[in-house]
C-alpha cells in the first residue's frame, strides 16, 4: 500500500488521519513541524502522498511545497484557512488538493485516493483476506478460483475494499457506484450487499444507523 | 405658513395699527385745537364787538319810549356801523325775532340758526355752569358746501338802552380750517403708506436674512437623517440661530463620533469572531473526526480510548475558549471594576490556593513578596485573575522559579522561563497570538490570556508592561 507523510502540528488532528489512513491499509509517517519535515524529505525517504497543514511552527506548509514537488511527491494541503485566495494561491503553487478543515475522513480518502491514481500510486490489485481484486482487469478471485460478479456488483466491491474498515452509509454507496441522478431506492444497496456476501464470503457487516463496512479480518 | 412671511405679515399689521392710530389721534388733537381756538377767537370778538356796540347804544337812553320800529332801525343803522368796520374778516347777524336787522354772511340766517338757538336754551336749562356755552354758545354749521363757525348771543335788552329782544351772531368761514386738517390726513395716510412698504420690505429681507441659516440647518439635519455624518454648518455671528448651528454641529460630531465607535467596535467584533472562528476549526475537526472514526470504523479497544481521550480534550479546550471569550467581550463592552481598597496581601491570599496547586503539579517554586502595607484601588477578583493568568503564562514558559513582588508603584510577576523574542513582545497581548502555537496549545492556551489582562488593567486605569530576555526569562509590571 501506498505511503503517506502527514505534516501537522495538532496531535489530535495528526493521530485522526494517521488512524484513519491505517485502517484502510496506508502506511503513514506523522511529523509535527515544518523543520522536521523538511529534514525527512530532504533524506530521501520515499513517499507516495504528503498531507501537509499550512501553518506549521517552523517552515510553513507553503514552503513545504517546492522541496517535496521536487521529489515527485504530490502534496494535498490540510487547512482551517478558508478563504479563496489561500486556496488558488495553494492550487497554483502545485498543490493536487486543498482540502479545509474541519473535513470529513471519508472525503480526505477519496482525496487520496484519485491523488495517487493521476500519480499511478494507485493499487493494481487490493487484496482482502483470501479475496483479490484485480481492478485491472476487473476481476476477483478467492486463491485460484474466479468469482463471477455483474459490472455494479464489482464497483460495489471496489468501493467497499478501498475503503475497508469503514462504515458507508446506503446513499454514499448509491451515489458512488450508481451515479448521483440514480434515482434507486436503498433497498437495493441491500440487494447487493445479499450478493456480495453469497459470492465472496467476505465479512460485510451492517453497522447501526450508518451503513455497510467490509472488515478485513485479522 | 413659513415663519418668514408670518413674520413679516404680523410686523406689518402691528405697525400699520399702530401708525393708523397714532396718525388719527394727532390728526383729532390738531383738528380740536385749530377748531377750538377758533371758536375762542369768534367768541373774544363778539364780546369785543357786542360791548362796544351796547356802550354806543346806552348814549341812547332817553329813547326808551322809542317805537319798536323806530328801536329797529336805530339798531339796524349802529350795528351795520360796527359790524362793517370789523377787520377781522368775520361777518355778524343781527336778528329780532324773525326779522333779520343786518346780515352780511353768506348764511341764510332763518334756516342755519336754528340748532344753535335751541342748544343754547337747552345749556341754559340744564345750567350747566359753563358760561361760554350759556352765554355765547357757538356751533359749526355747514352751509352750501363750506363750514362755518357760528357764536351767537342773545339779550331782551340793548344794553342799559332799553329793552329790544334781539340776537347777534358772528359767522365766521372756517372752511379753510377743515381743508387743511384734510390735507394732513392725505399727509399722514402717504406717511403711513411709505412706513408700511419700508417697514414690511425691510422685514422681510431681514427676516430672510435671519432665517437663512435655517435652510442650511434643514439641509444639514436630512444629510444626518440620511446618514451622511461629515457634513457642518458655517455659523456666522452670535445669535441663537448661531448657537443652535454650533449645537448642531456638536450634535452632528457626536453623532459621527459615535457611529464611528460603533463601527470600530463591530469590526474589531468581526475580527475577533472570525479568528475565534478559525481557532475553532482545529478542535472541531479533531471532534467531528473521532466521532465519525467511532461511529464509523472497526476500532481496537485501545484506539476507542483514544479517541473518547481527544474528543473530551477538544471539548473541554473549547470550552476554555468560549469561556475566555465570553470573558473578553464582557470586558470590551466596558464591564466596570468594582475598585475598593485592598491591600496586598489579600491579593496573595486570594490568589495562593490557585497557583499553589499549580505549582505542586508542575515541580514549580514560587514566592510572594510584598512591602508592608501596600495597598491598591482595584478589582479583587478580577486582579486575582490577572496575577494567575500571567503566573500560568509564566508555567508555560517553562519556568521553574516564580516570583511575585509588590511594591509601591505596581505588582510584576518575574520568571526565569524561555522568555518572549523580542519582536514578538509588541503583538503578545494581541486576542489568539501565540509565540509558539502548537506548544502553546498542547499545554492548554487559548491566546486569549495577556489579552484579558491589558483590558482588565486598562478598565483598573493600570498599565501592562512586559520585559523580556530569552532563555532567561520575562518580568510582567502591572503599575497602577
Amino acid at each position: 500500500m501506498a505511503r503517506v507523510l502527514v505534516i501537522e502540528d495538532s496531535e489530535s488532528i495528526s493521530s485522526l488521519i494517521c488512524m484513519n489512513l491505517t485502517v484502510v491499509g496506508y502506511e503513514v509517517k506523522p511529523i509535527f513541524d515544518g523543520n522536521e519535515a523538511l529534514q525527512v524529505i530532504e533524506g530521501g525517504a520515499c513517499y507516495d502522498l504528503a498531507i501537509v497543514d499550512v501553518m506549521l511552527p517552523g517552515v510553513d506548509g507553503f514552503g513545504l511545497l517546492v522541496p517535496l514537488r521536487s521529489r515527485g511527491i504530490p502534496v494535498i494541503f490540510l487547512t482551517a484557512k478558508n478563504d479563496i485566495k489561500s486556496k488558488i494561491w495553494g492550487l497554483k503553487s502545485g498543490a493536487e488538493d486543498y482540502i479545509v478543515k474541519p473535513f470529513e475522513v471519508l472525503e480526505l480518502l477519496v482525496r487520496i485516493e484519485k491523488v495517487l491514481e493521476r500519480h499511478g500510486g494507485g493499487d493494481s490489485a487490493i487484496r482482502i483476506g483470501e479475496v483479490e481484486i484485480l481492478l485491472g482487469e476487473r476481476v476477483v478471485k478467492r486463491g485460484e478460483e474466479l468469482i463471477y460478479l455483474k459490472p455494479k456488483e464489482f464497483d460495489f466491491l471496489v468501493l467497499l475494499a478501498k475503503n475497508k474498515n469503514i462504515a458507508l452509509s446506503r446513499e454514499k454507496i448509491l451515489a458512488e457506484v450508481w451515479g448521483m441522478d440514480f434515482m434507486g431506492e436503498t433497498r437495493t444497496v441491500d440487494v447487493h450487499i445479499t450478493q456480495l456476501r453469497k459470492k465472496t464470503g467476505l465479512s460485510i457487516v451492517s453497522v447501526p444507523k450508518v451503513g455497510y463496512r467490509l472488515e478485513e479480518l485479522e | 405658513m413659513k415663519i418668514s412671511v408670518r413674520l413679516t405679515v404680523s410686523v406689518i399689521v402691528i405697525a400699520v395699527t399702530a401708525i393708523l392710530l397714532c396718525c388719527t389721534m394727532l390728526l383729532m388733537a390738531t383738528a380740536g385745537n385749530h377748531v377750538n381756538s377758533a371758536v375762542d377767537n369768534g367768541i373774544g370778538e363778539l364780546k369785543m364787538l357786542s360791548n362796544s356796540f351796547y356802550a354806543e347804544m346806552n348814549v341812547n337812553k332817553e329813547k326808551r319810549q322809542m317805537s319798536e320800529t323806530a328801536k329797529s332801525s336805530l339798531m339796524r343803522y349802529v350795528f351795520r356801523n360796527y359790524a362793517s368796520a370789523s377787520v377781522s374778516g368775520a361777518d355778524y347777524v343781527l336778528l329780532h325775532g324773525e326779522e333779520v336787522l343786518f346780515n352780511d354772511s353768506a348764511i341764510d340766517p332763518s334756516s342755519a340758526l336754528v340748532d344753535l338757538k335751541e342748544q343754547s336754551a337747552r345749556a341754559y336749562d340744564v345750567d350747566s355752569g359753563l358760561e361760554n356755552q350759556v352765554r355765547w354758545p357757538n356751533t359749526i354749521v355747514s352751509f352750501e358746501g363750506r363750514r362755518y363757525l357760528v357764536v351767537g348771543h342773545y339779550d331782551s335788552g340793548v344794553g342799559e338802552a332799553f329793552d329790544f329782544e334781539h340776537e347777534l351772531y358772528l359767522v365766521r368761514d372756517i372752511t379753510d380750517i377743515y381743508r387743511g386738517i384734510a390735507k394732513l390726513g392725505v399727509w399722514f395716510g402717504v406717511i403711513a403708506f411709505g412706513t408700511i412698504l419700508v417697514c414690511g420690505f425691510g422685514m422681510m429681507f431681514q427676516v430672510r436674512r435671519i432665517l437663512r441659516p435655517l435652510g442650511d440647518l434643514r439641509r444639514n439635519a436630512a444629510a444626518l437623517a440620511s446618514g451622511q455624518y461629515d457634513q457642518r454648518i458655517q455659523v456666522v455671528g452670535k445669535d441663537e440661530i448661531a448657537e443652535l448651528g454650533s449645537n448642531f454641529n456638536k450634535m452632528a460630531e457626536g453623532v459621527a463620533q459615535h457611529i464611528d465607535a460603533l463601527k470600530a467596535t463591530a469590526e474589531e467584533r468581526k475580527l475577533l469572531l472570525a479568528v475565534l472562528t478559525h481557532e475553532l476549526k482545529t478542535p472541531m475537526t479533531a471532534i467531528i473526526g473521532y466521532s465519525e472514526a467511532l461511529m464509523k470504523i472497526r476500532l481496537s479497544q485501545e484506539q476507542k480510548e483514544v479517541s473518547i481521550a481527544y474528543i473530551h480534550r477538544e471539548c473541554k479546550r473549547m470550552e476554555r475558549l468560549s469561556q475566555k471569550m465570553m470573558q473578553l467581550i464582557t470586558l470590551h463592552d466596558g464591564e466596570k471594576p468594582k475598585m475598593e481598597r485592598c491591600s496586598v496581601s489579600k491579593l496573595y491570599e486570594a490568589i495562593r490556593e490557585t497557583i499553589g496547586e499549580i505549582a505542586d503539579k508542575e515541580k514549580i517554586q514560587f514566592t510572594l513578596e510584598e512591602e508592608d502595607g501596600v495597598s491598591f484601588d482595584m478589582d479583587l477578583d478580577m486582579m486575582a485573575s490577572v496575577l494567575i493568568n500571567l503566573f500560568d503564562n509564566a508555567r508555560k514558559a517553562k519556568a521553574d522559579h516564580i516570583r511575585i513582588k509588590a511594591d509601591s508603584t505596581g505588582i510584576a510577576v518575574v520568571d526565569n522561563g524561555v522568555g518572549i523574542p523580542e519582536s514578538e513582545v509588541q503583538k503578545i497581548t494581541q486576542p489568539f497570538y501565540m509565540v509558539d502555537q502548537s506548544y502553546s496549545k498542547s499545554v492548554g492556551g487559548s491566546g486569549l490570556g495577556l489579552a484579558i489582562c491589558e483590558l482588565i488593567l486598562k478598565a483598573h486605569g493600570a498599565r501592562l508592561s512586559i520585559e523580556s530576555e530569552e532563555d532567561a526569562g520575562t518580568v510582567v509590571w502591572i503599575s497602577f
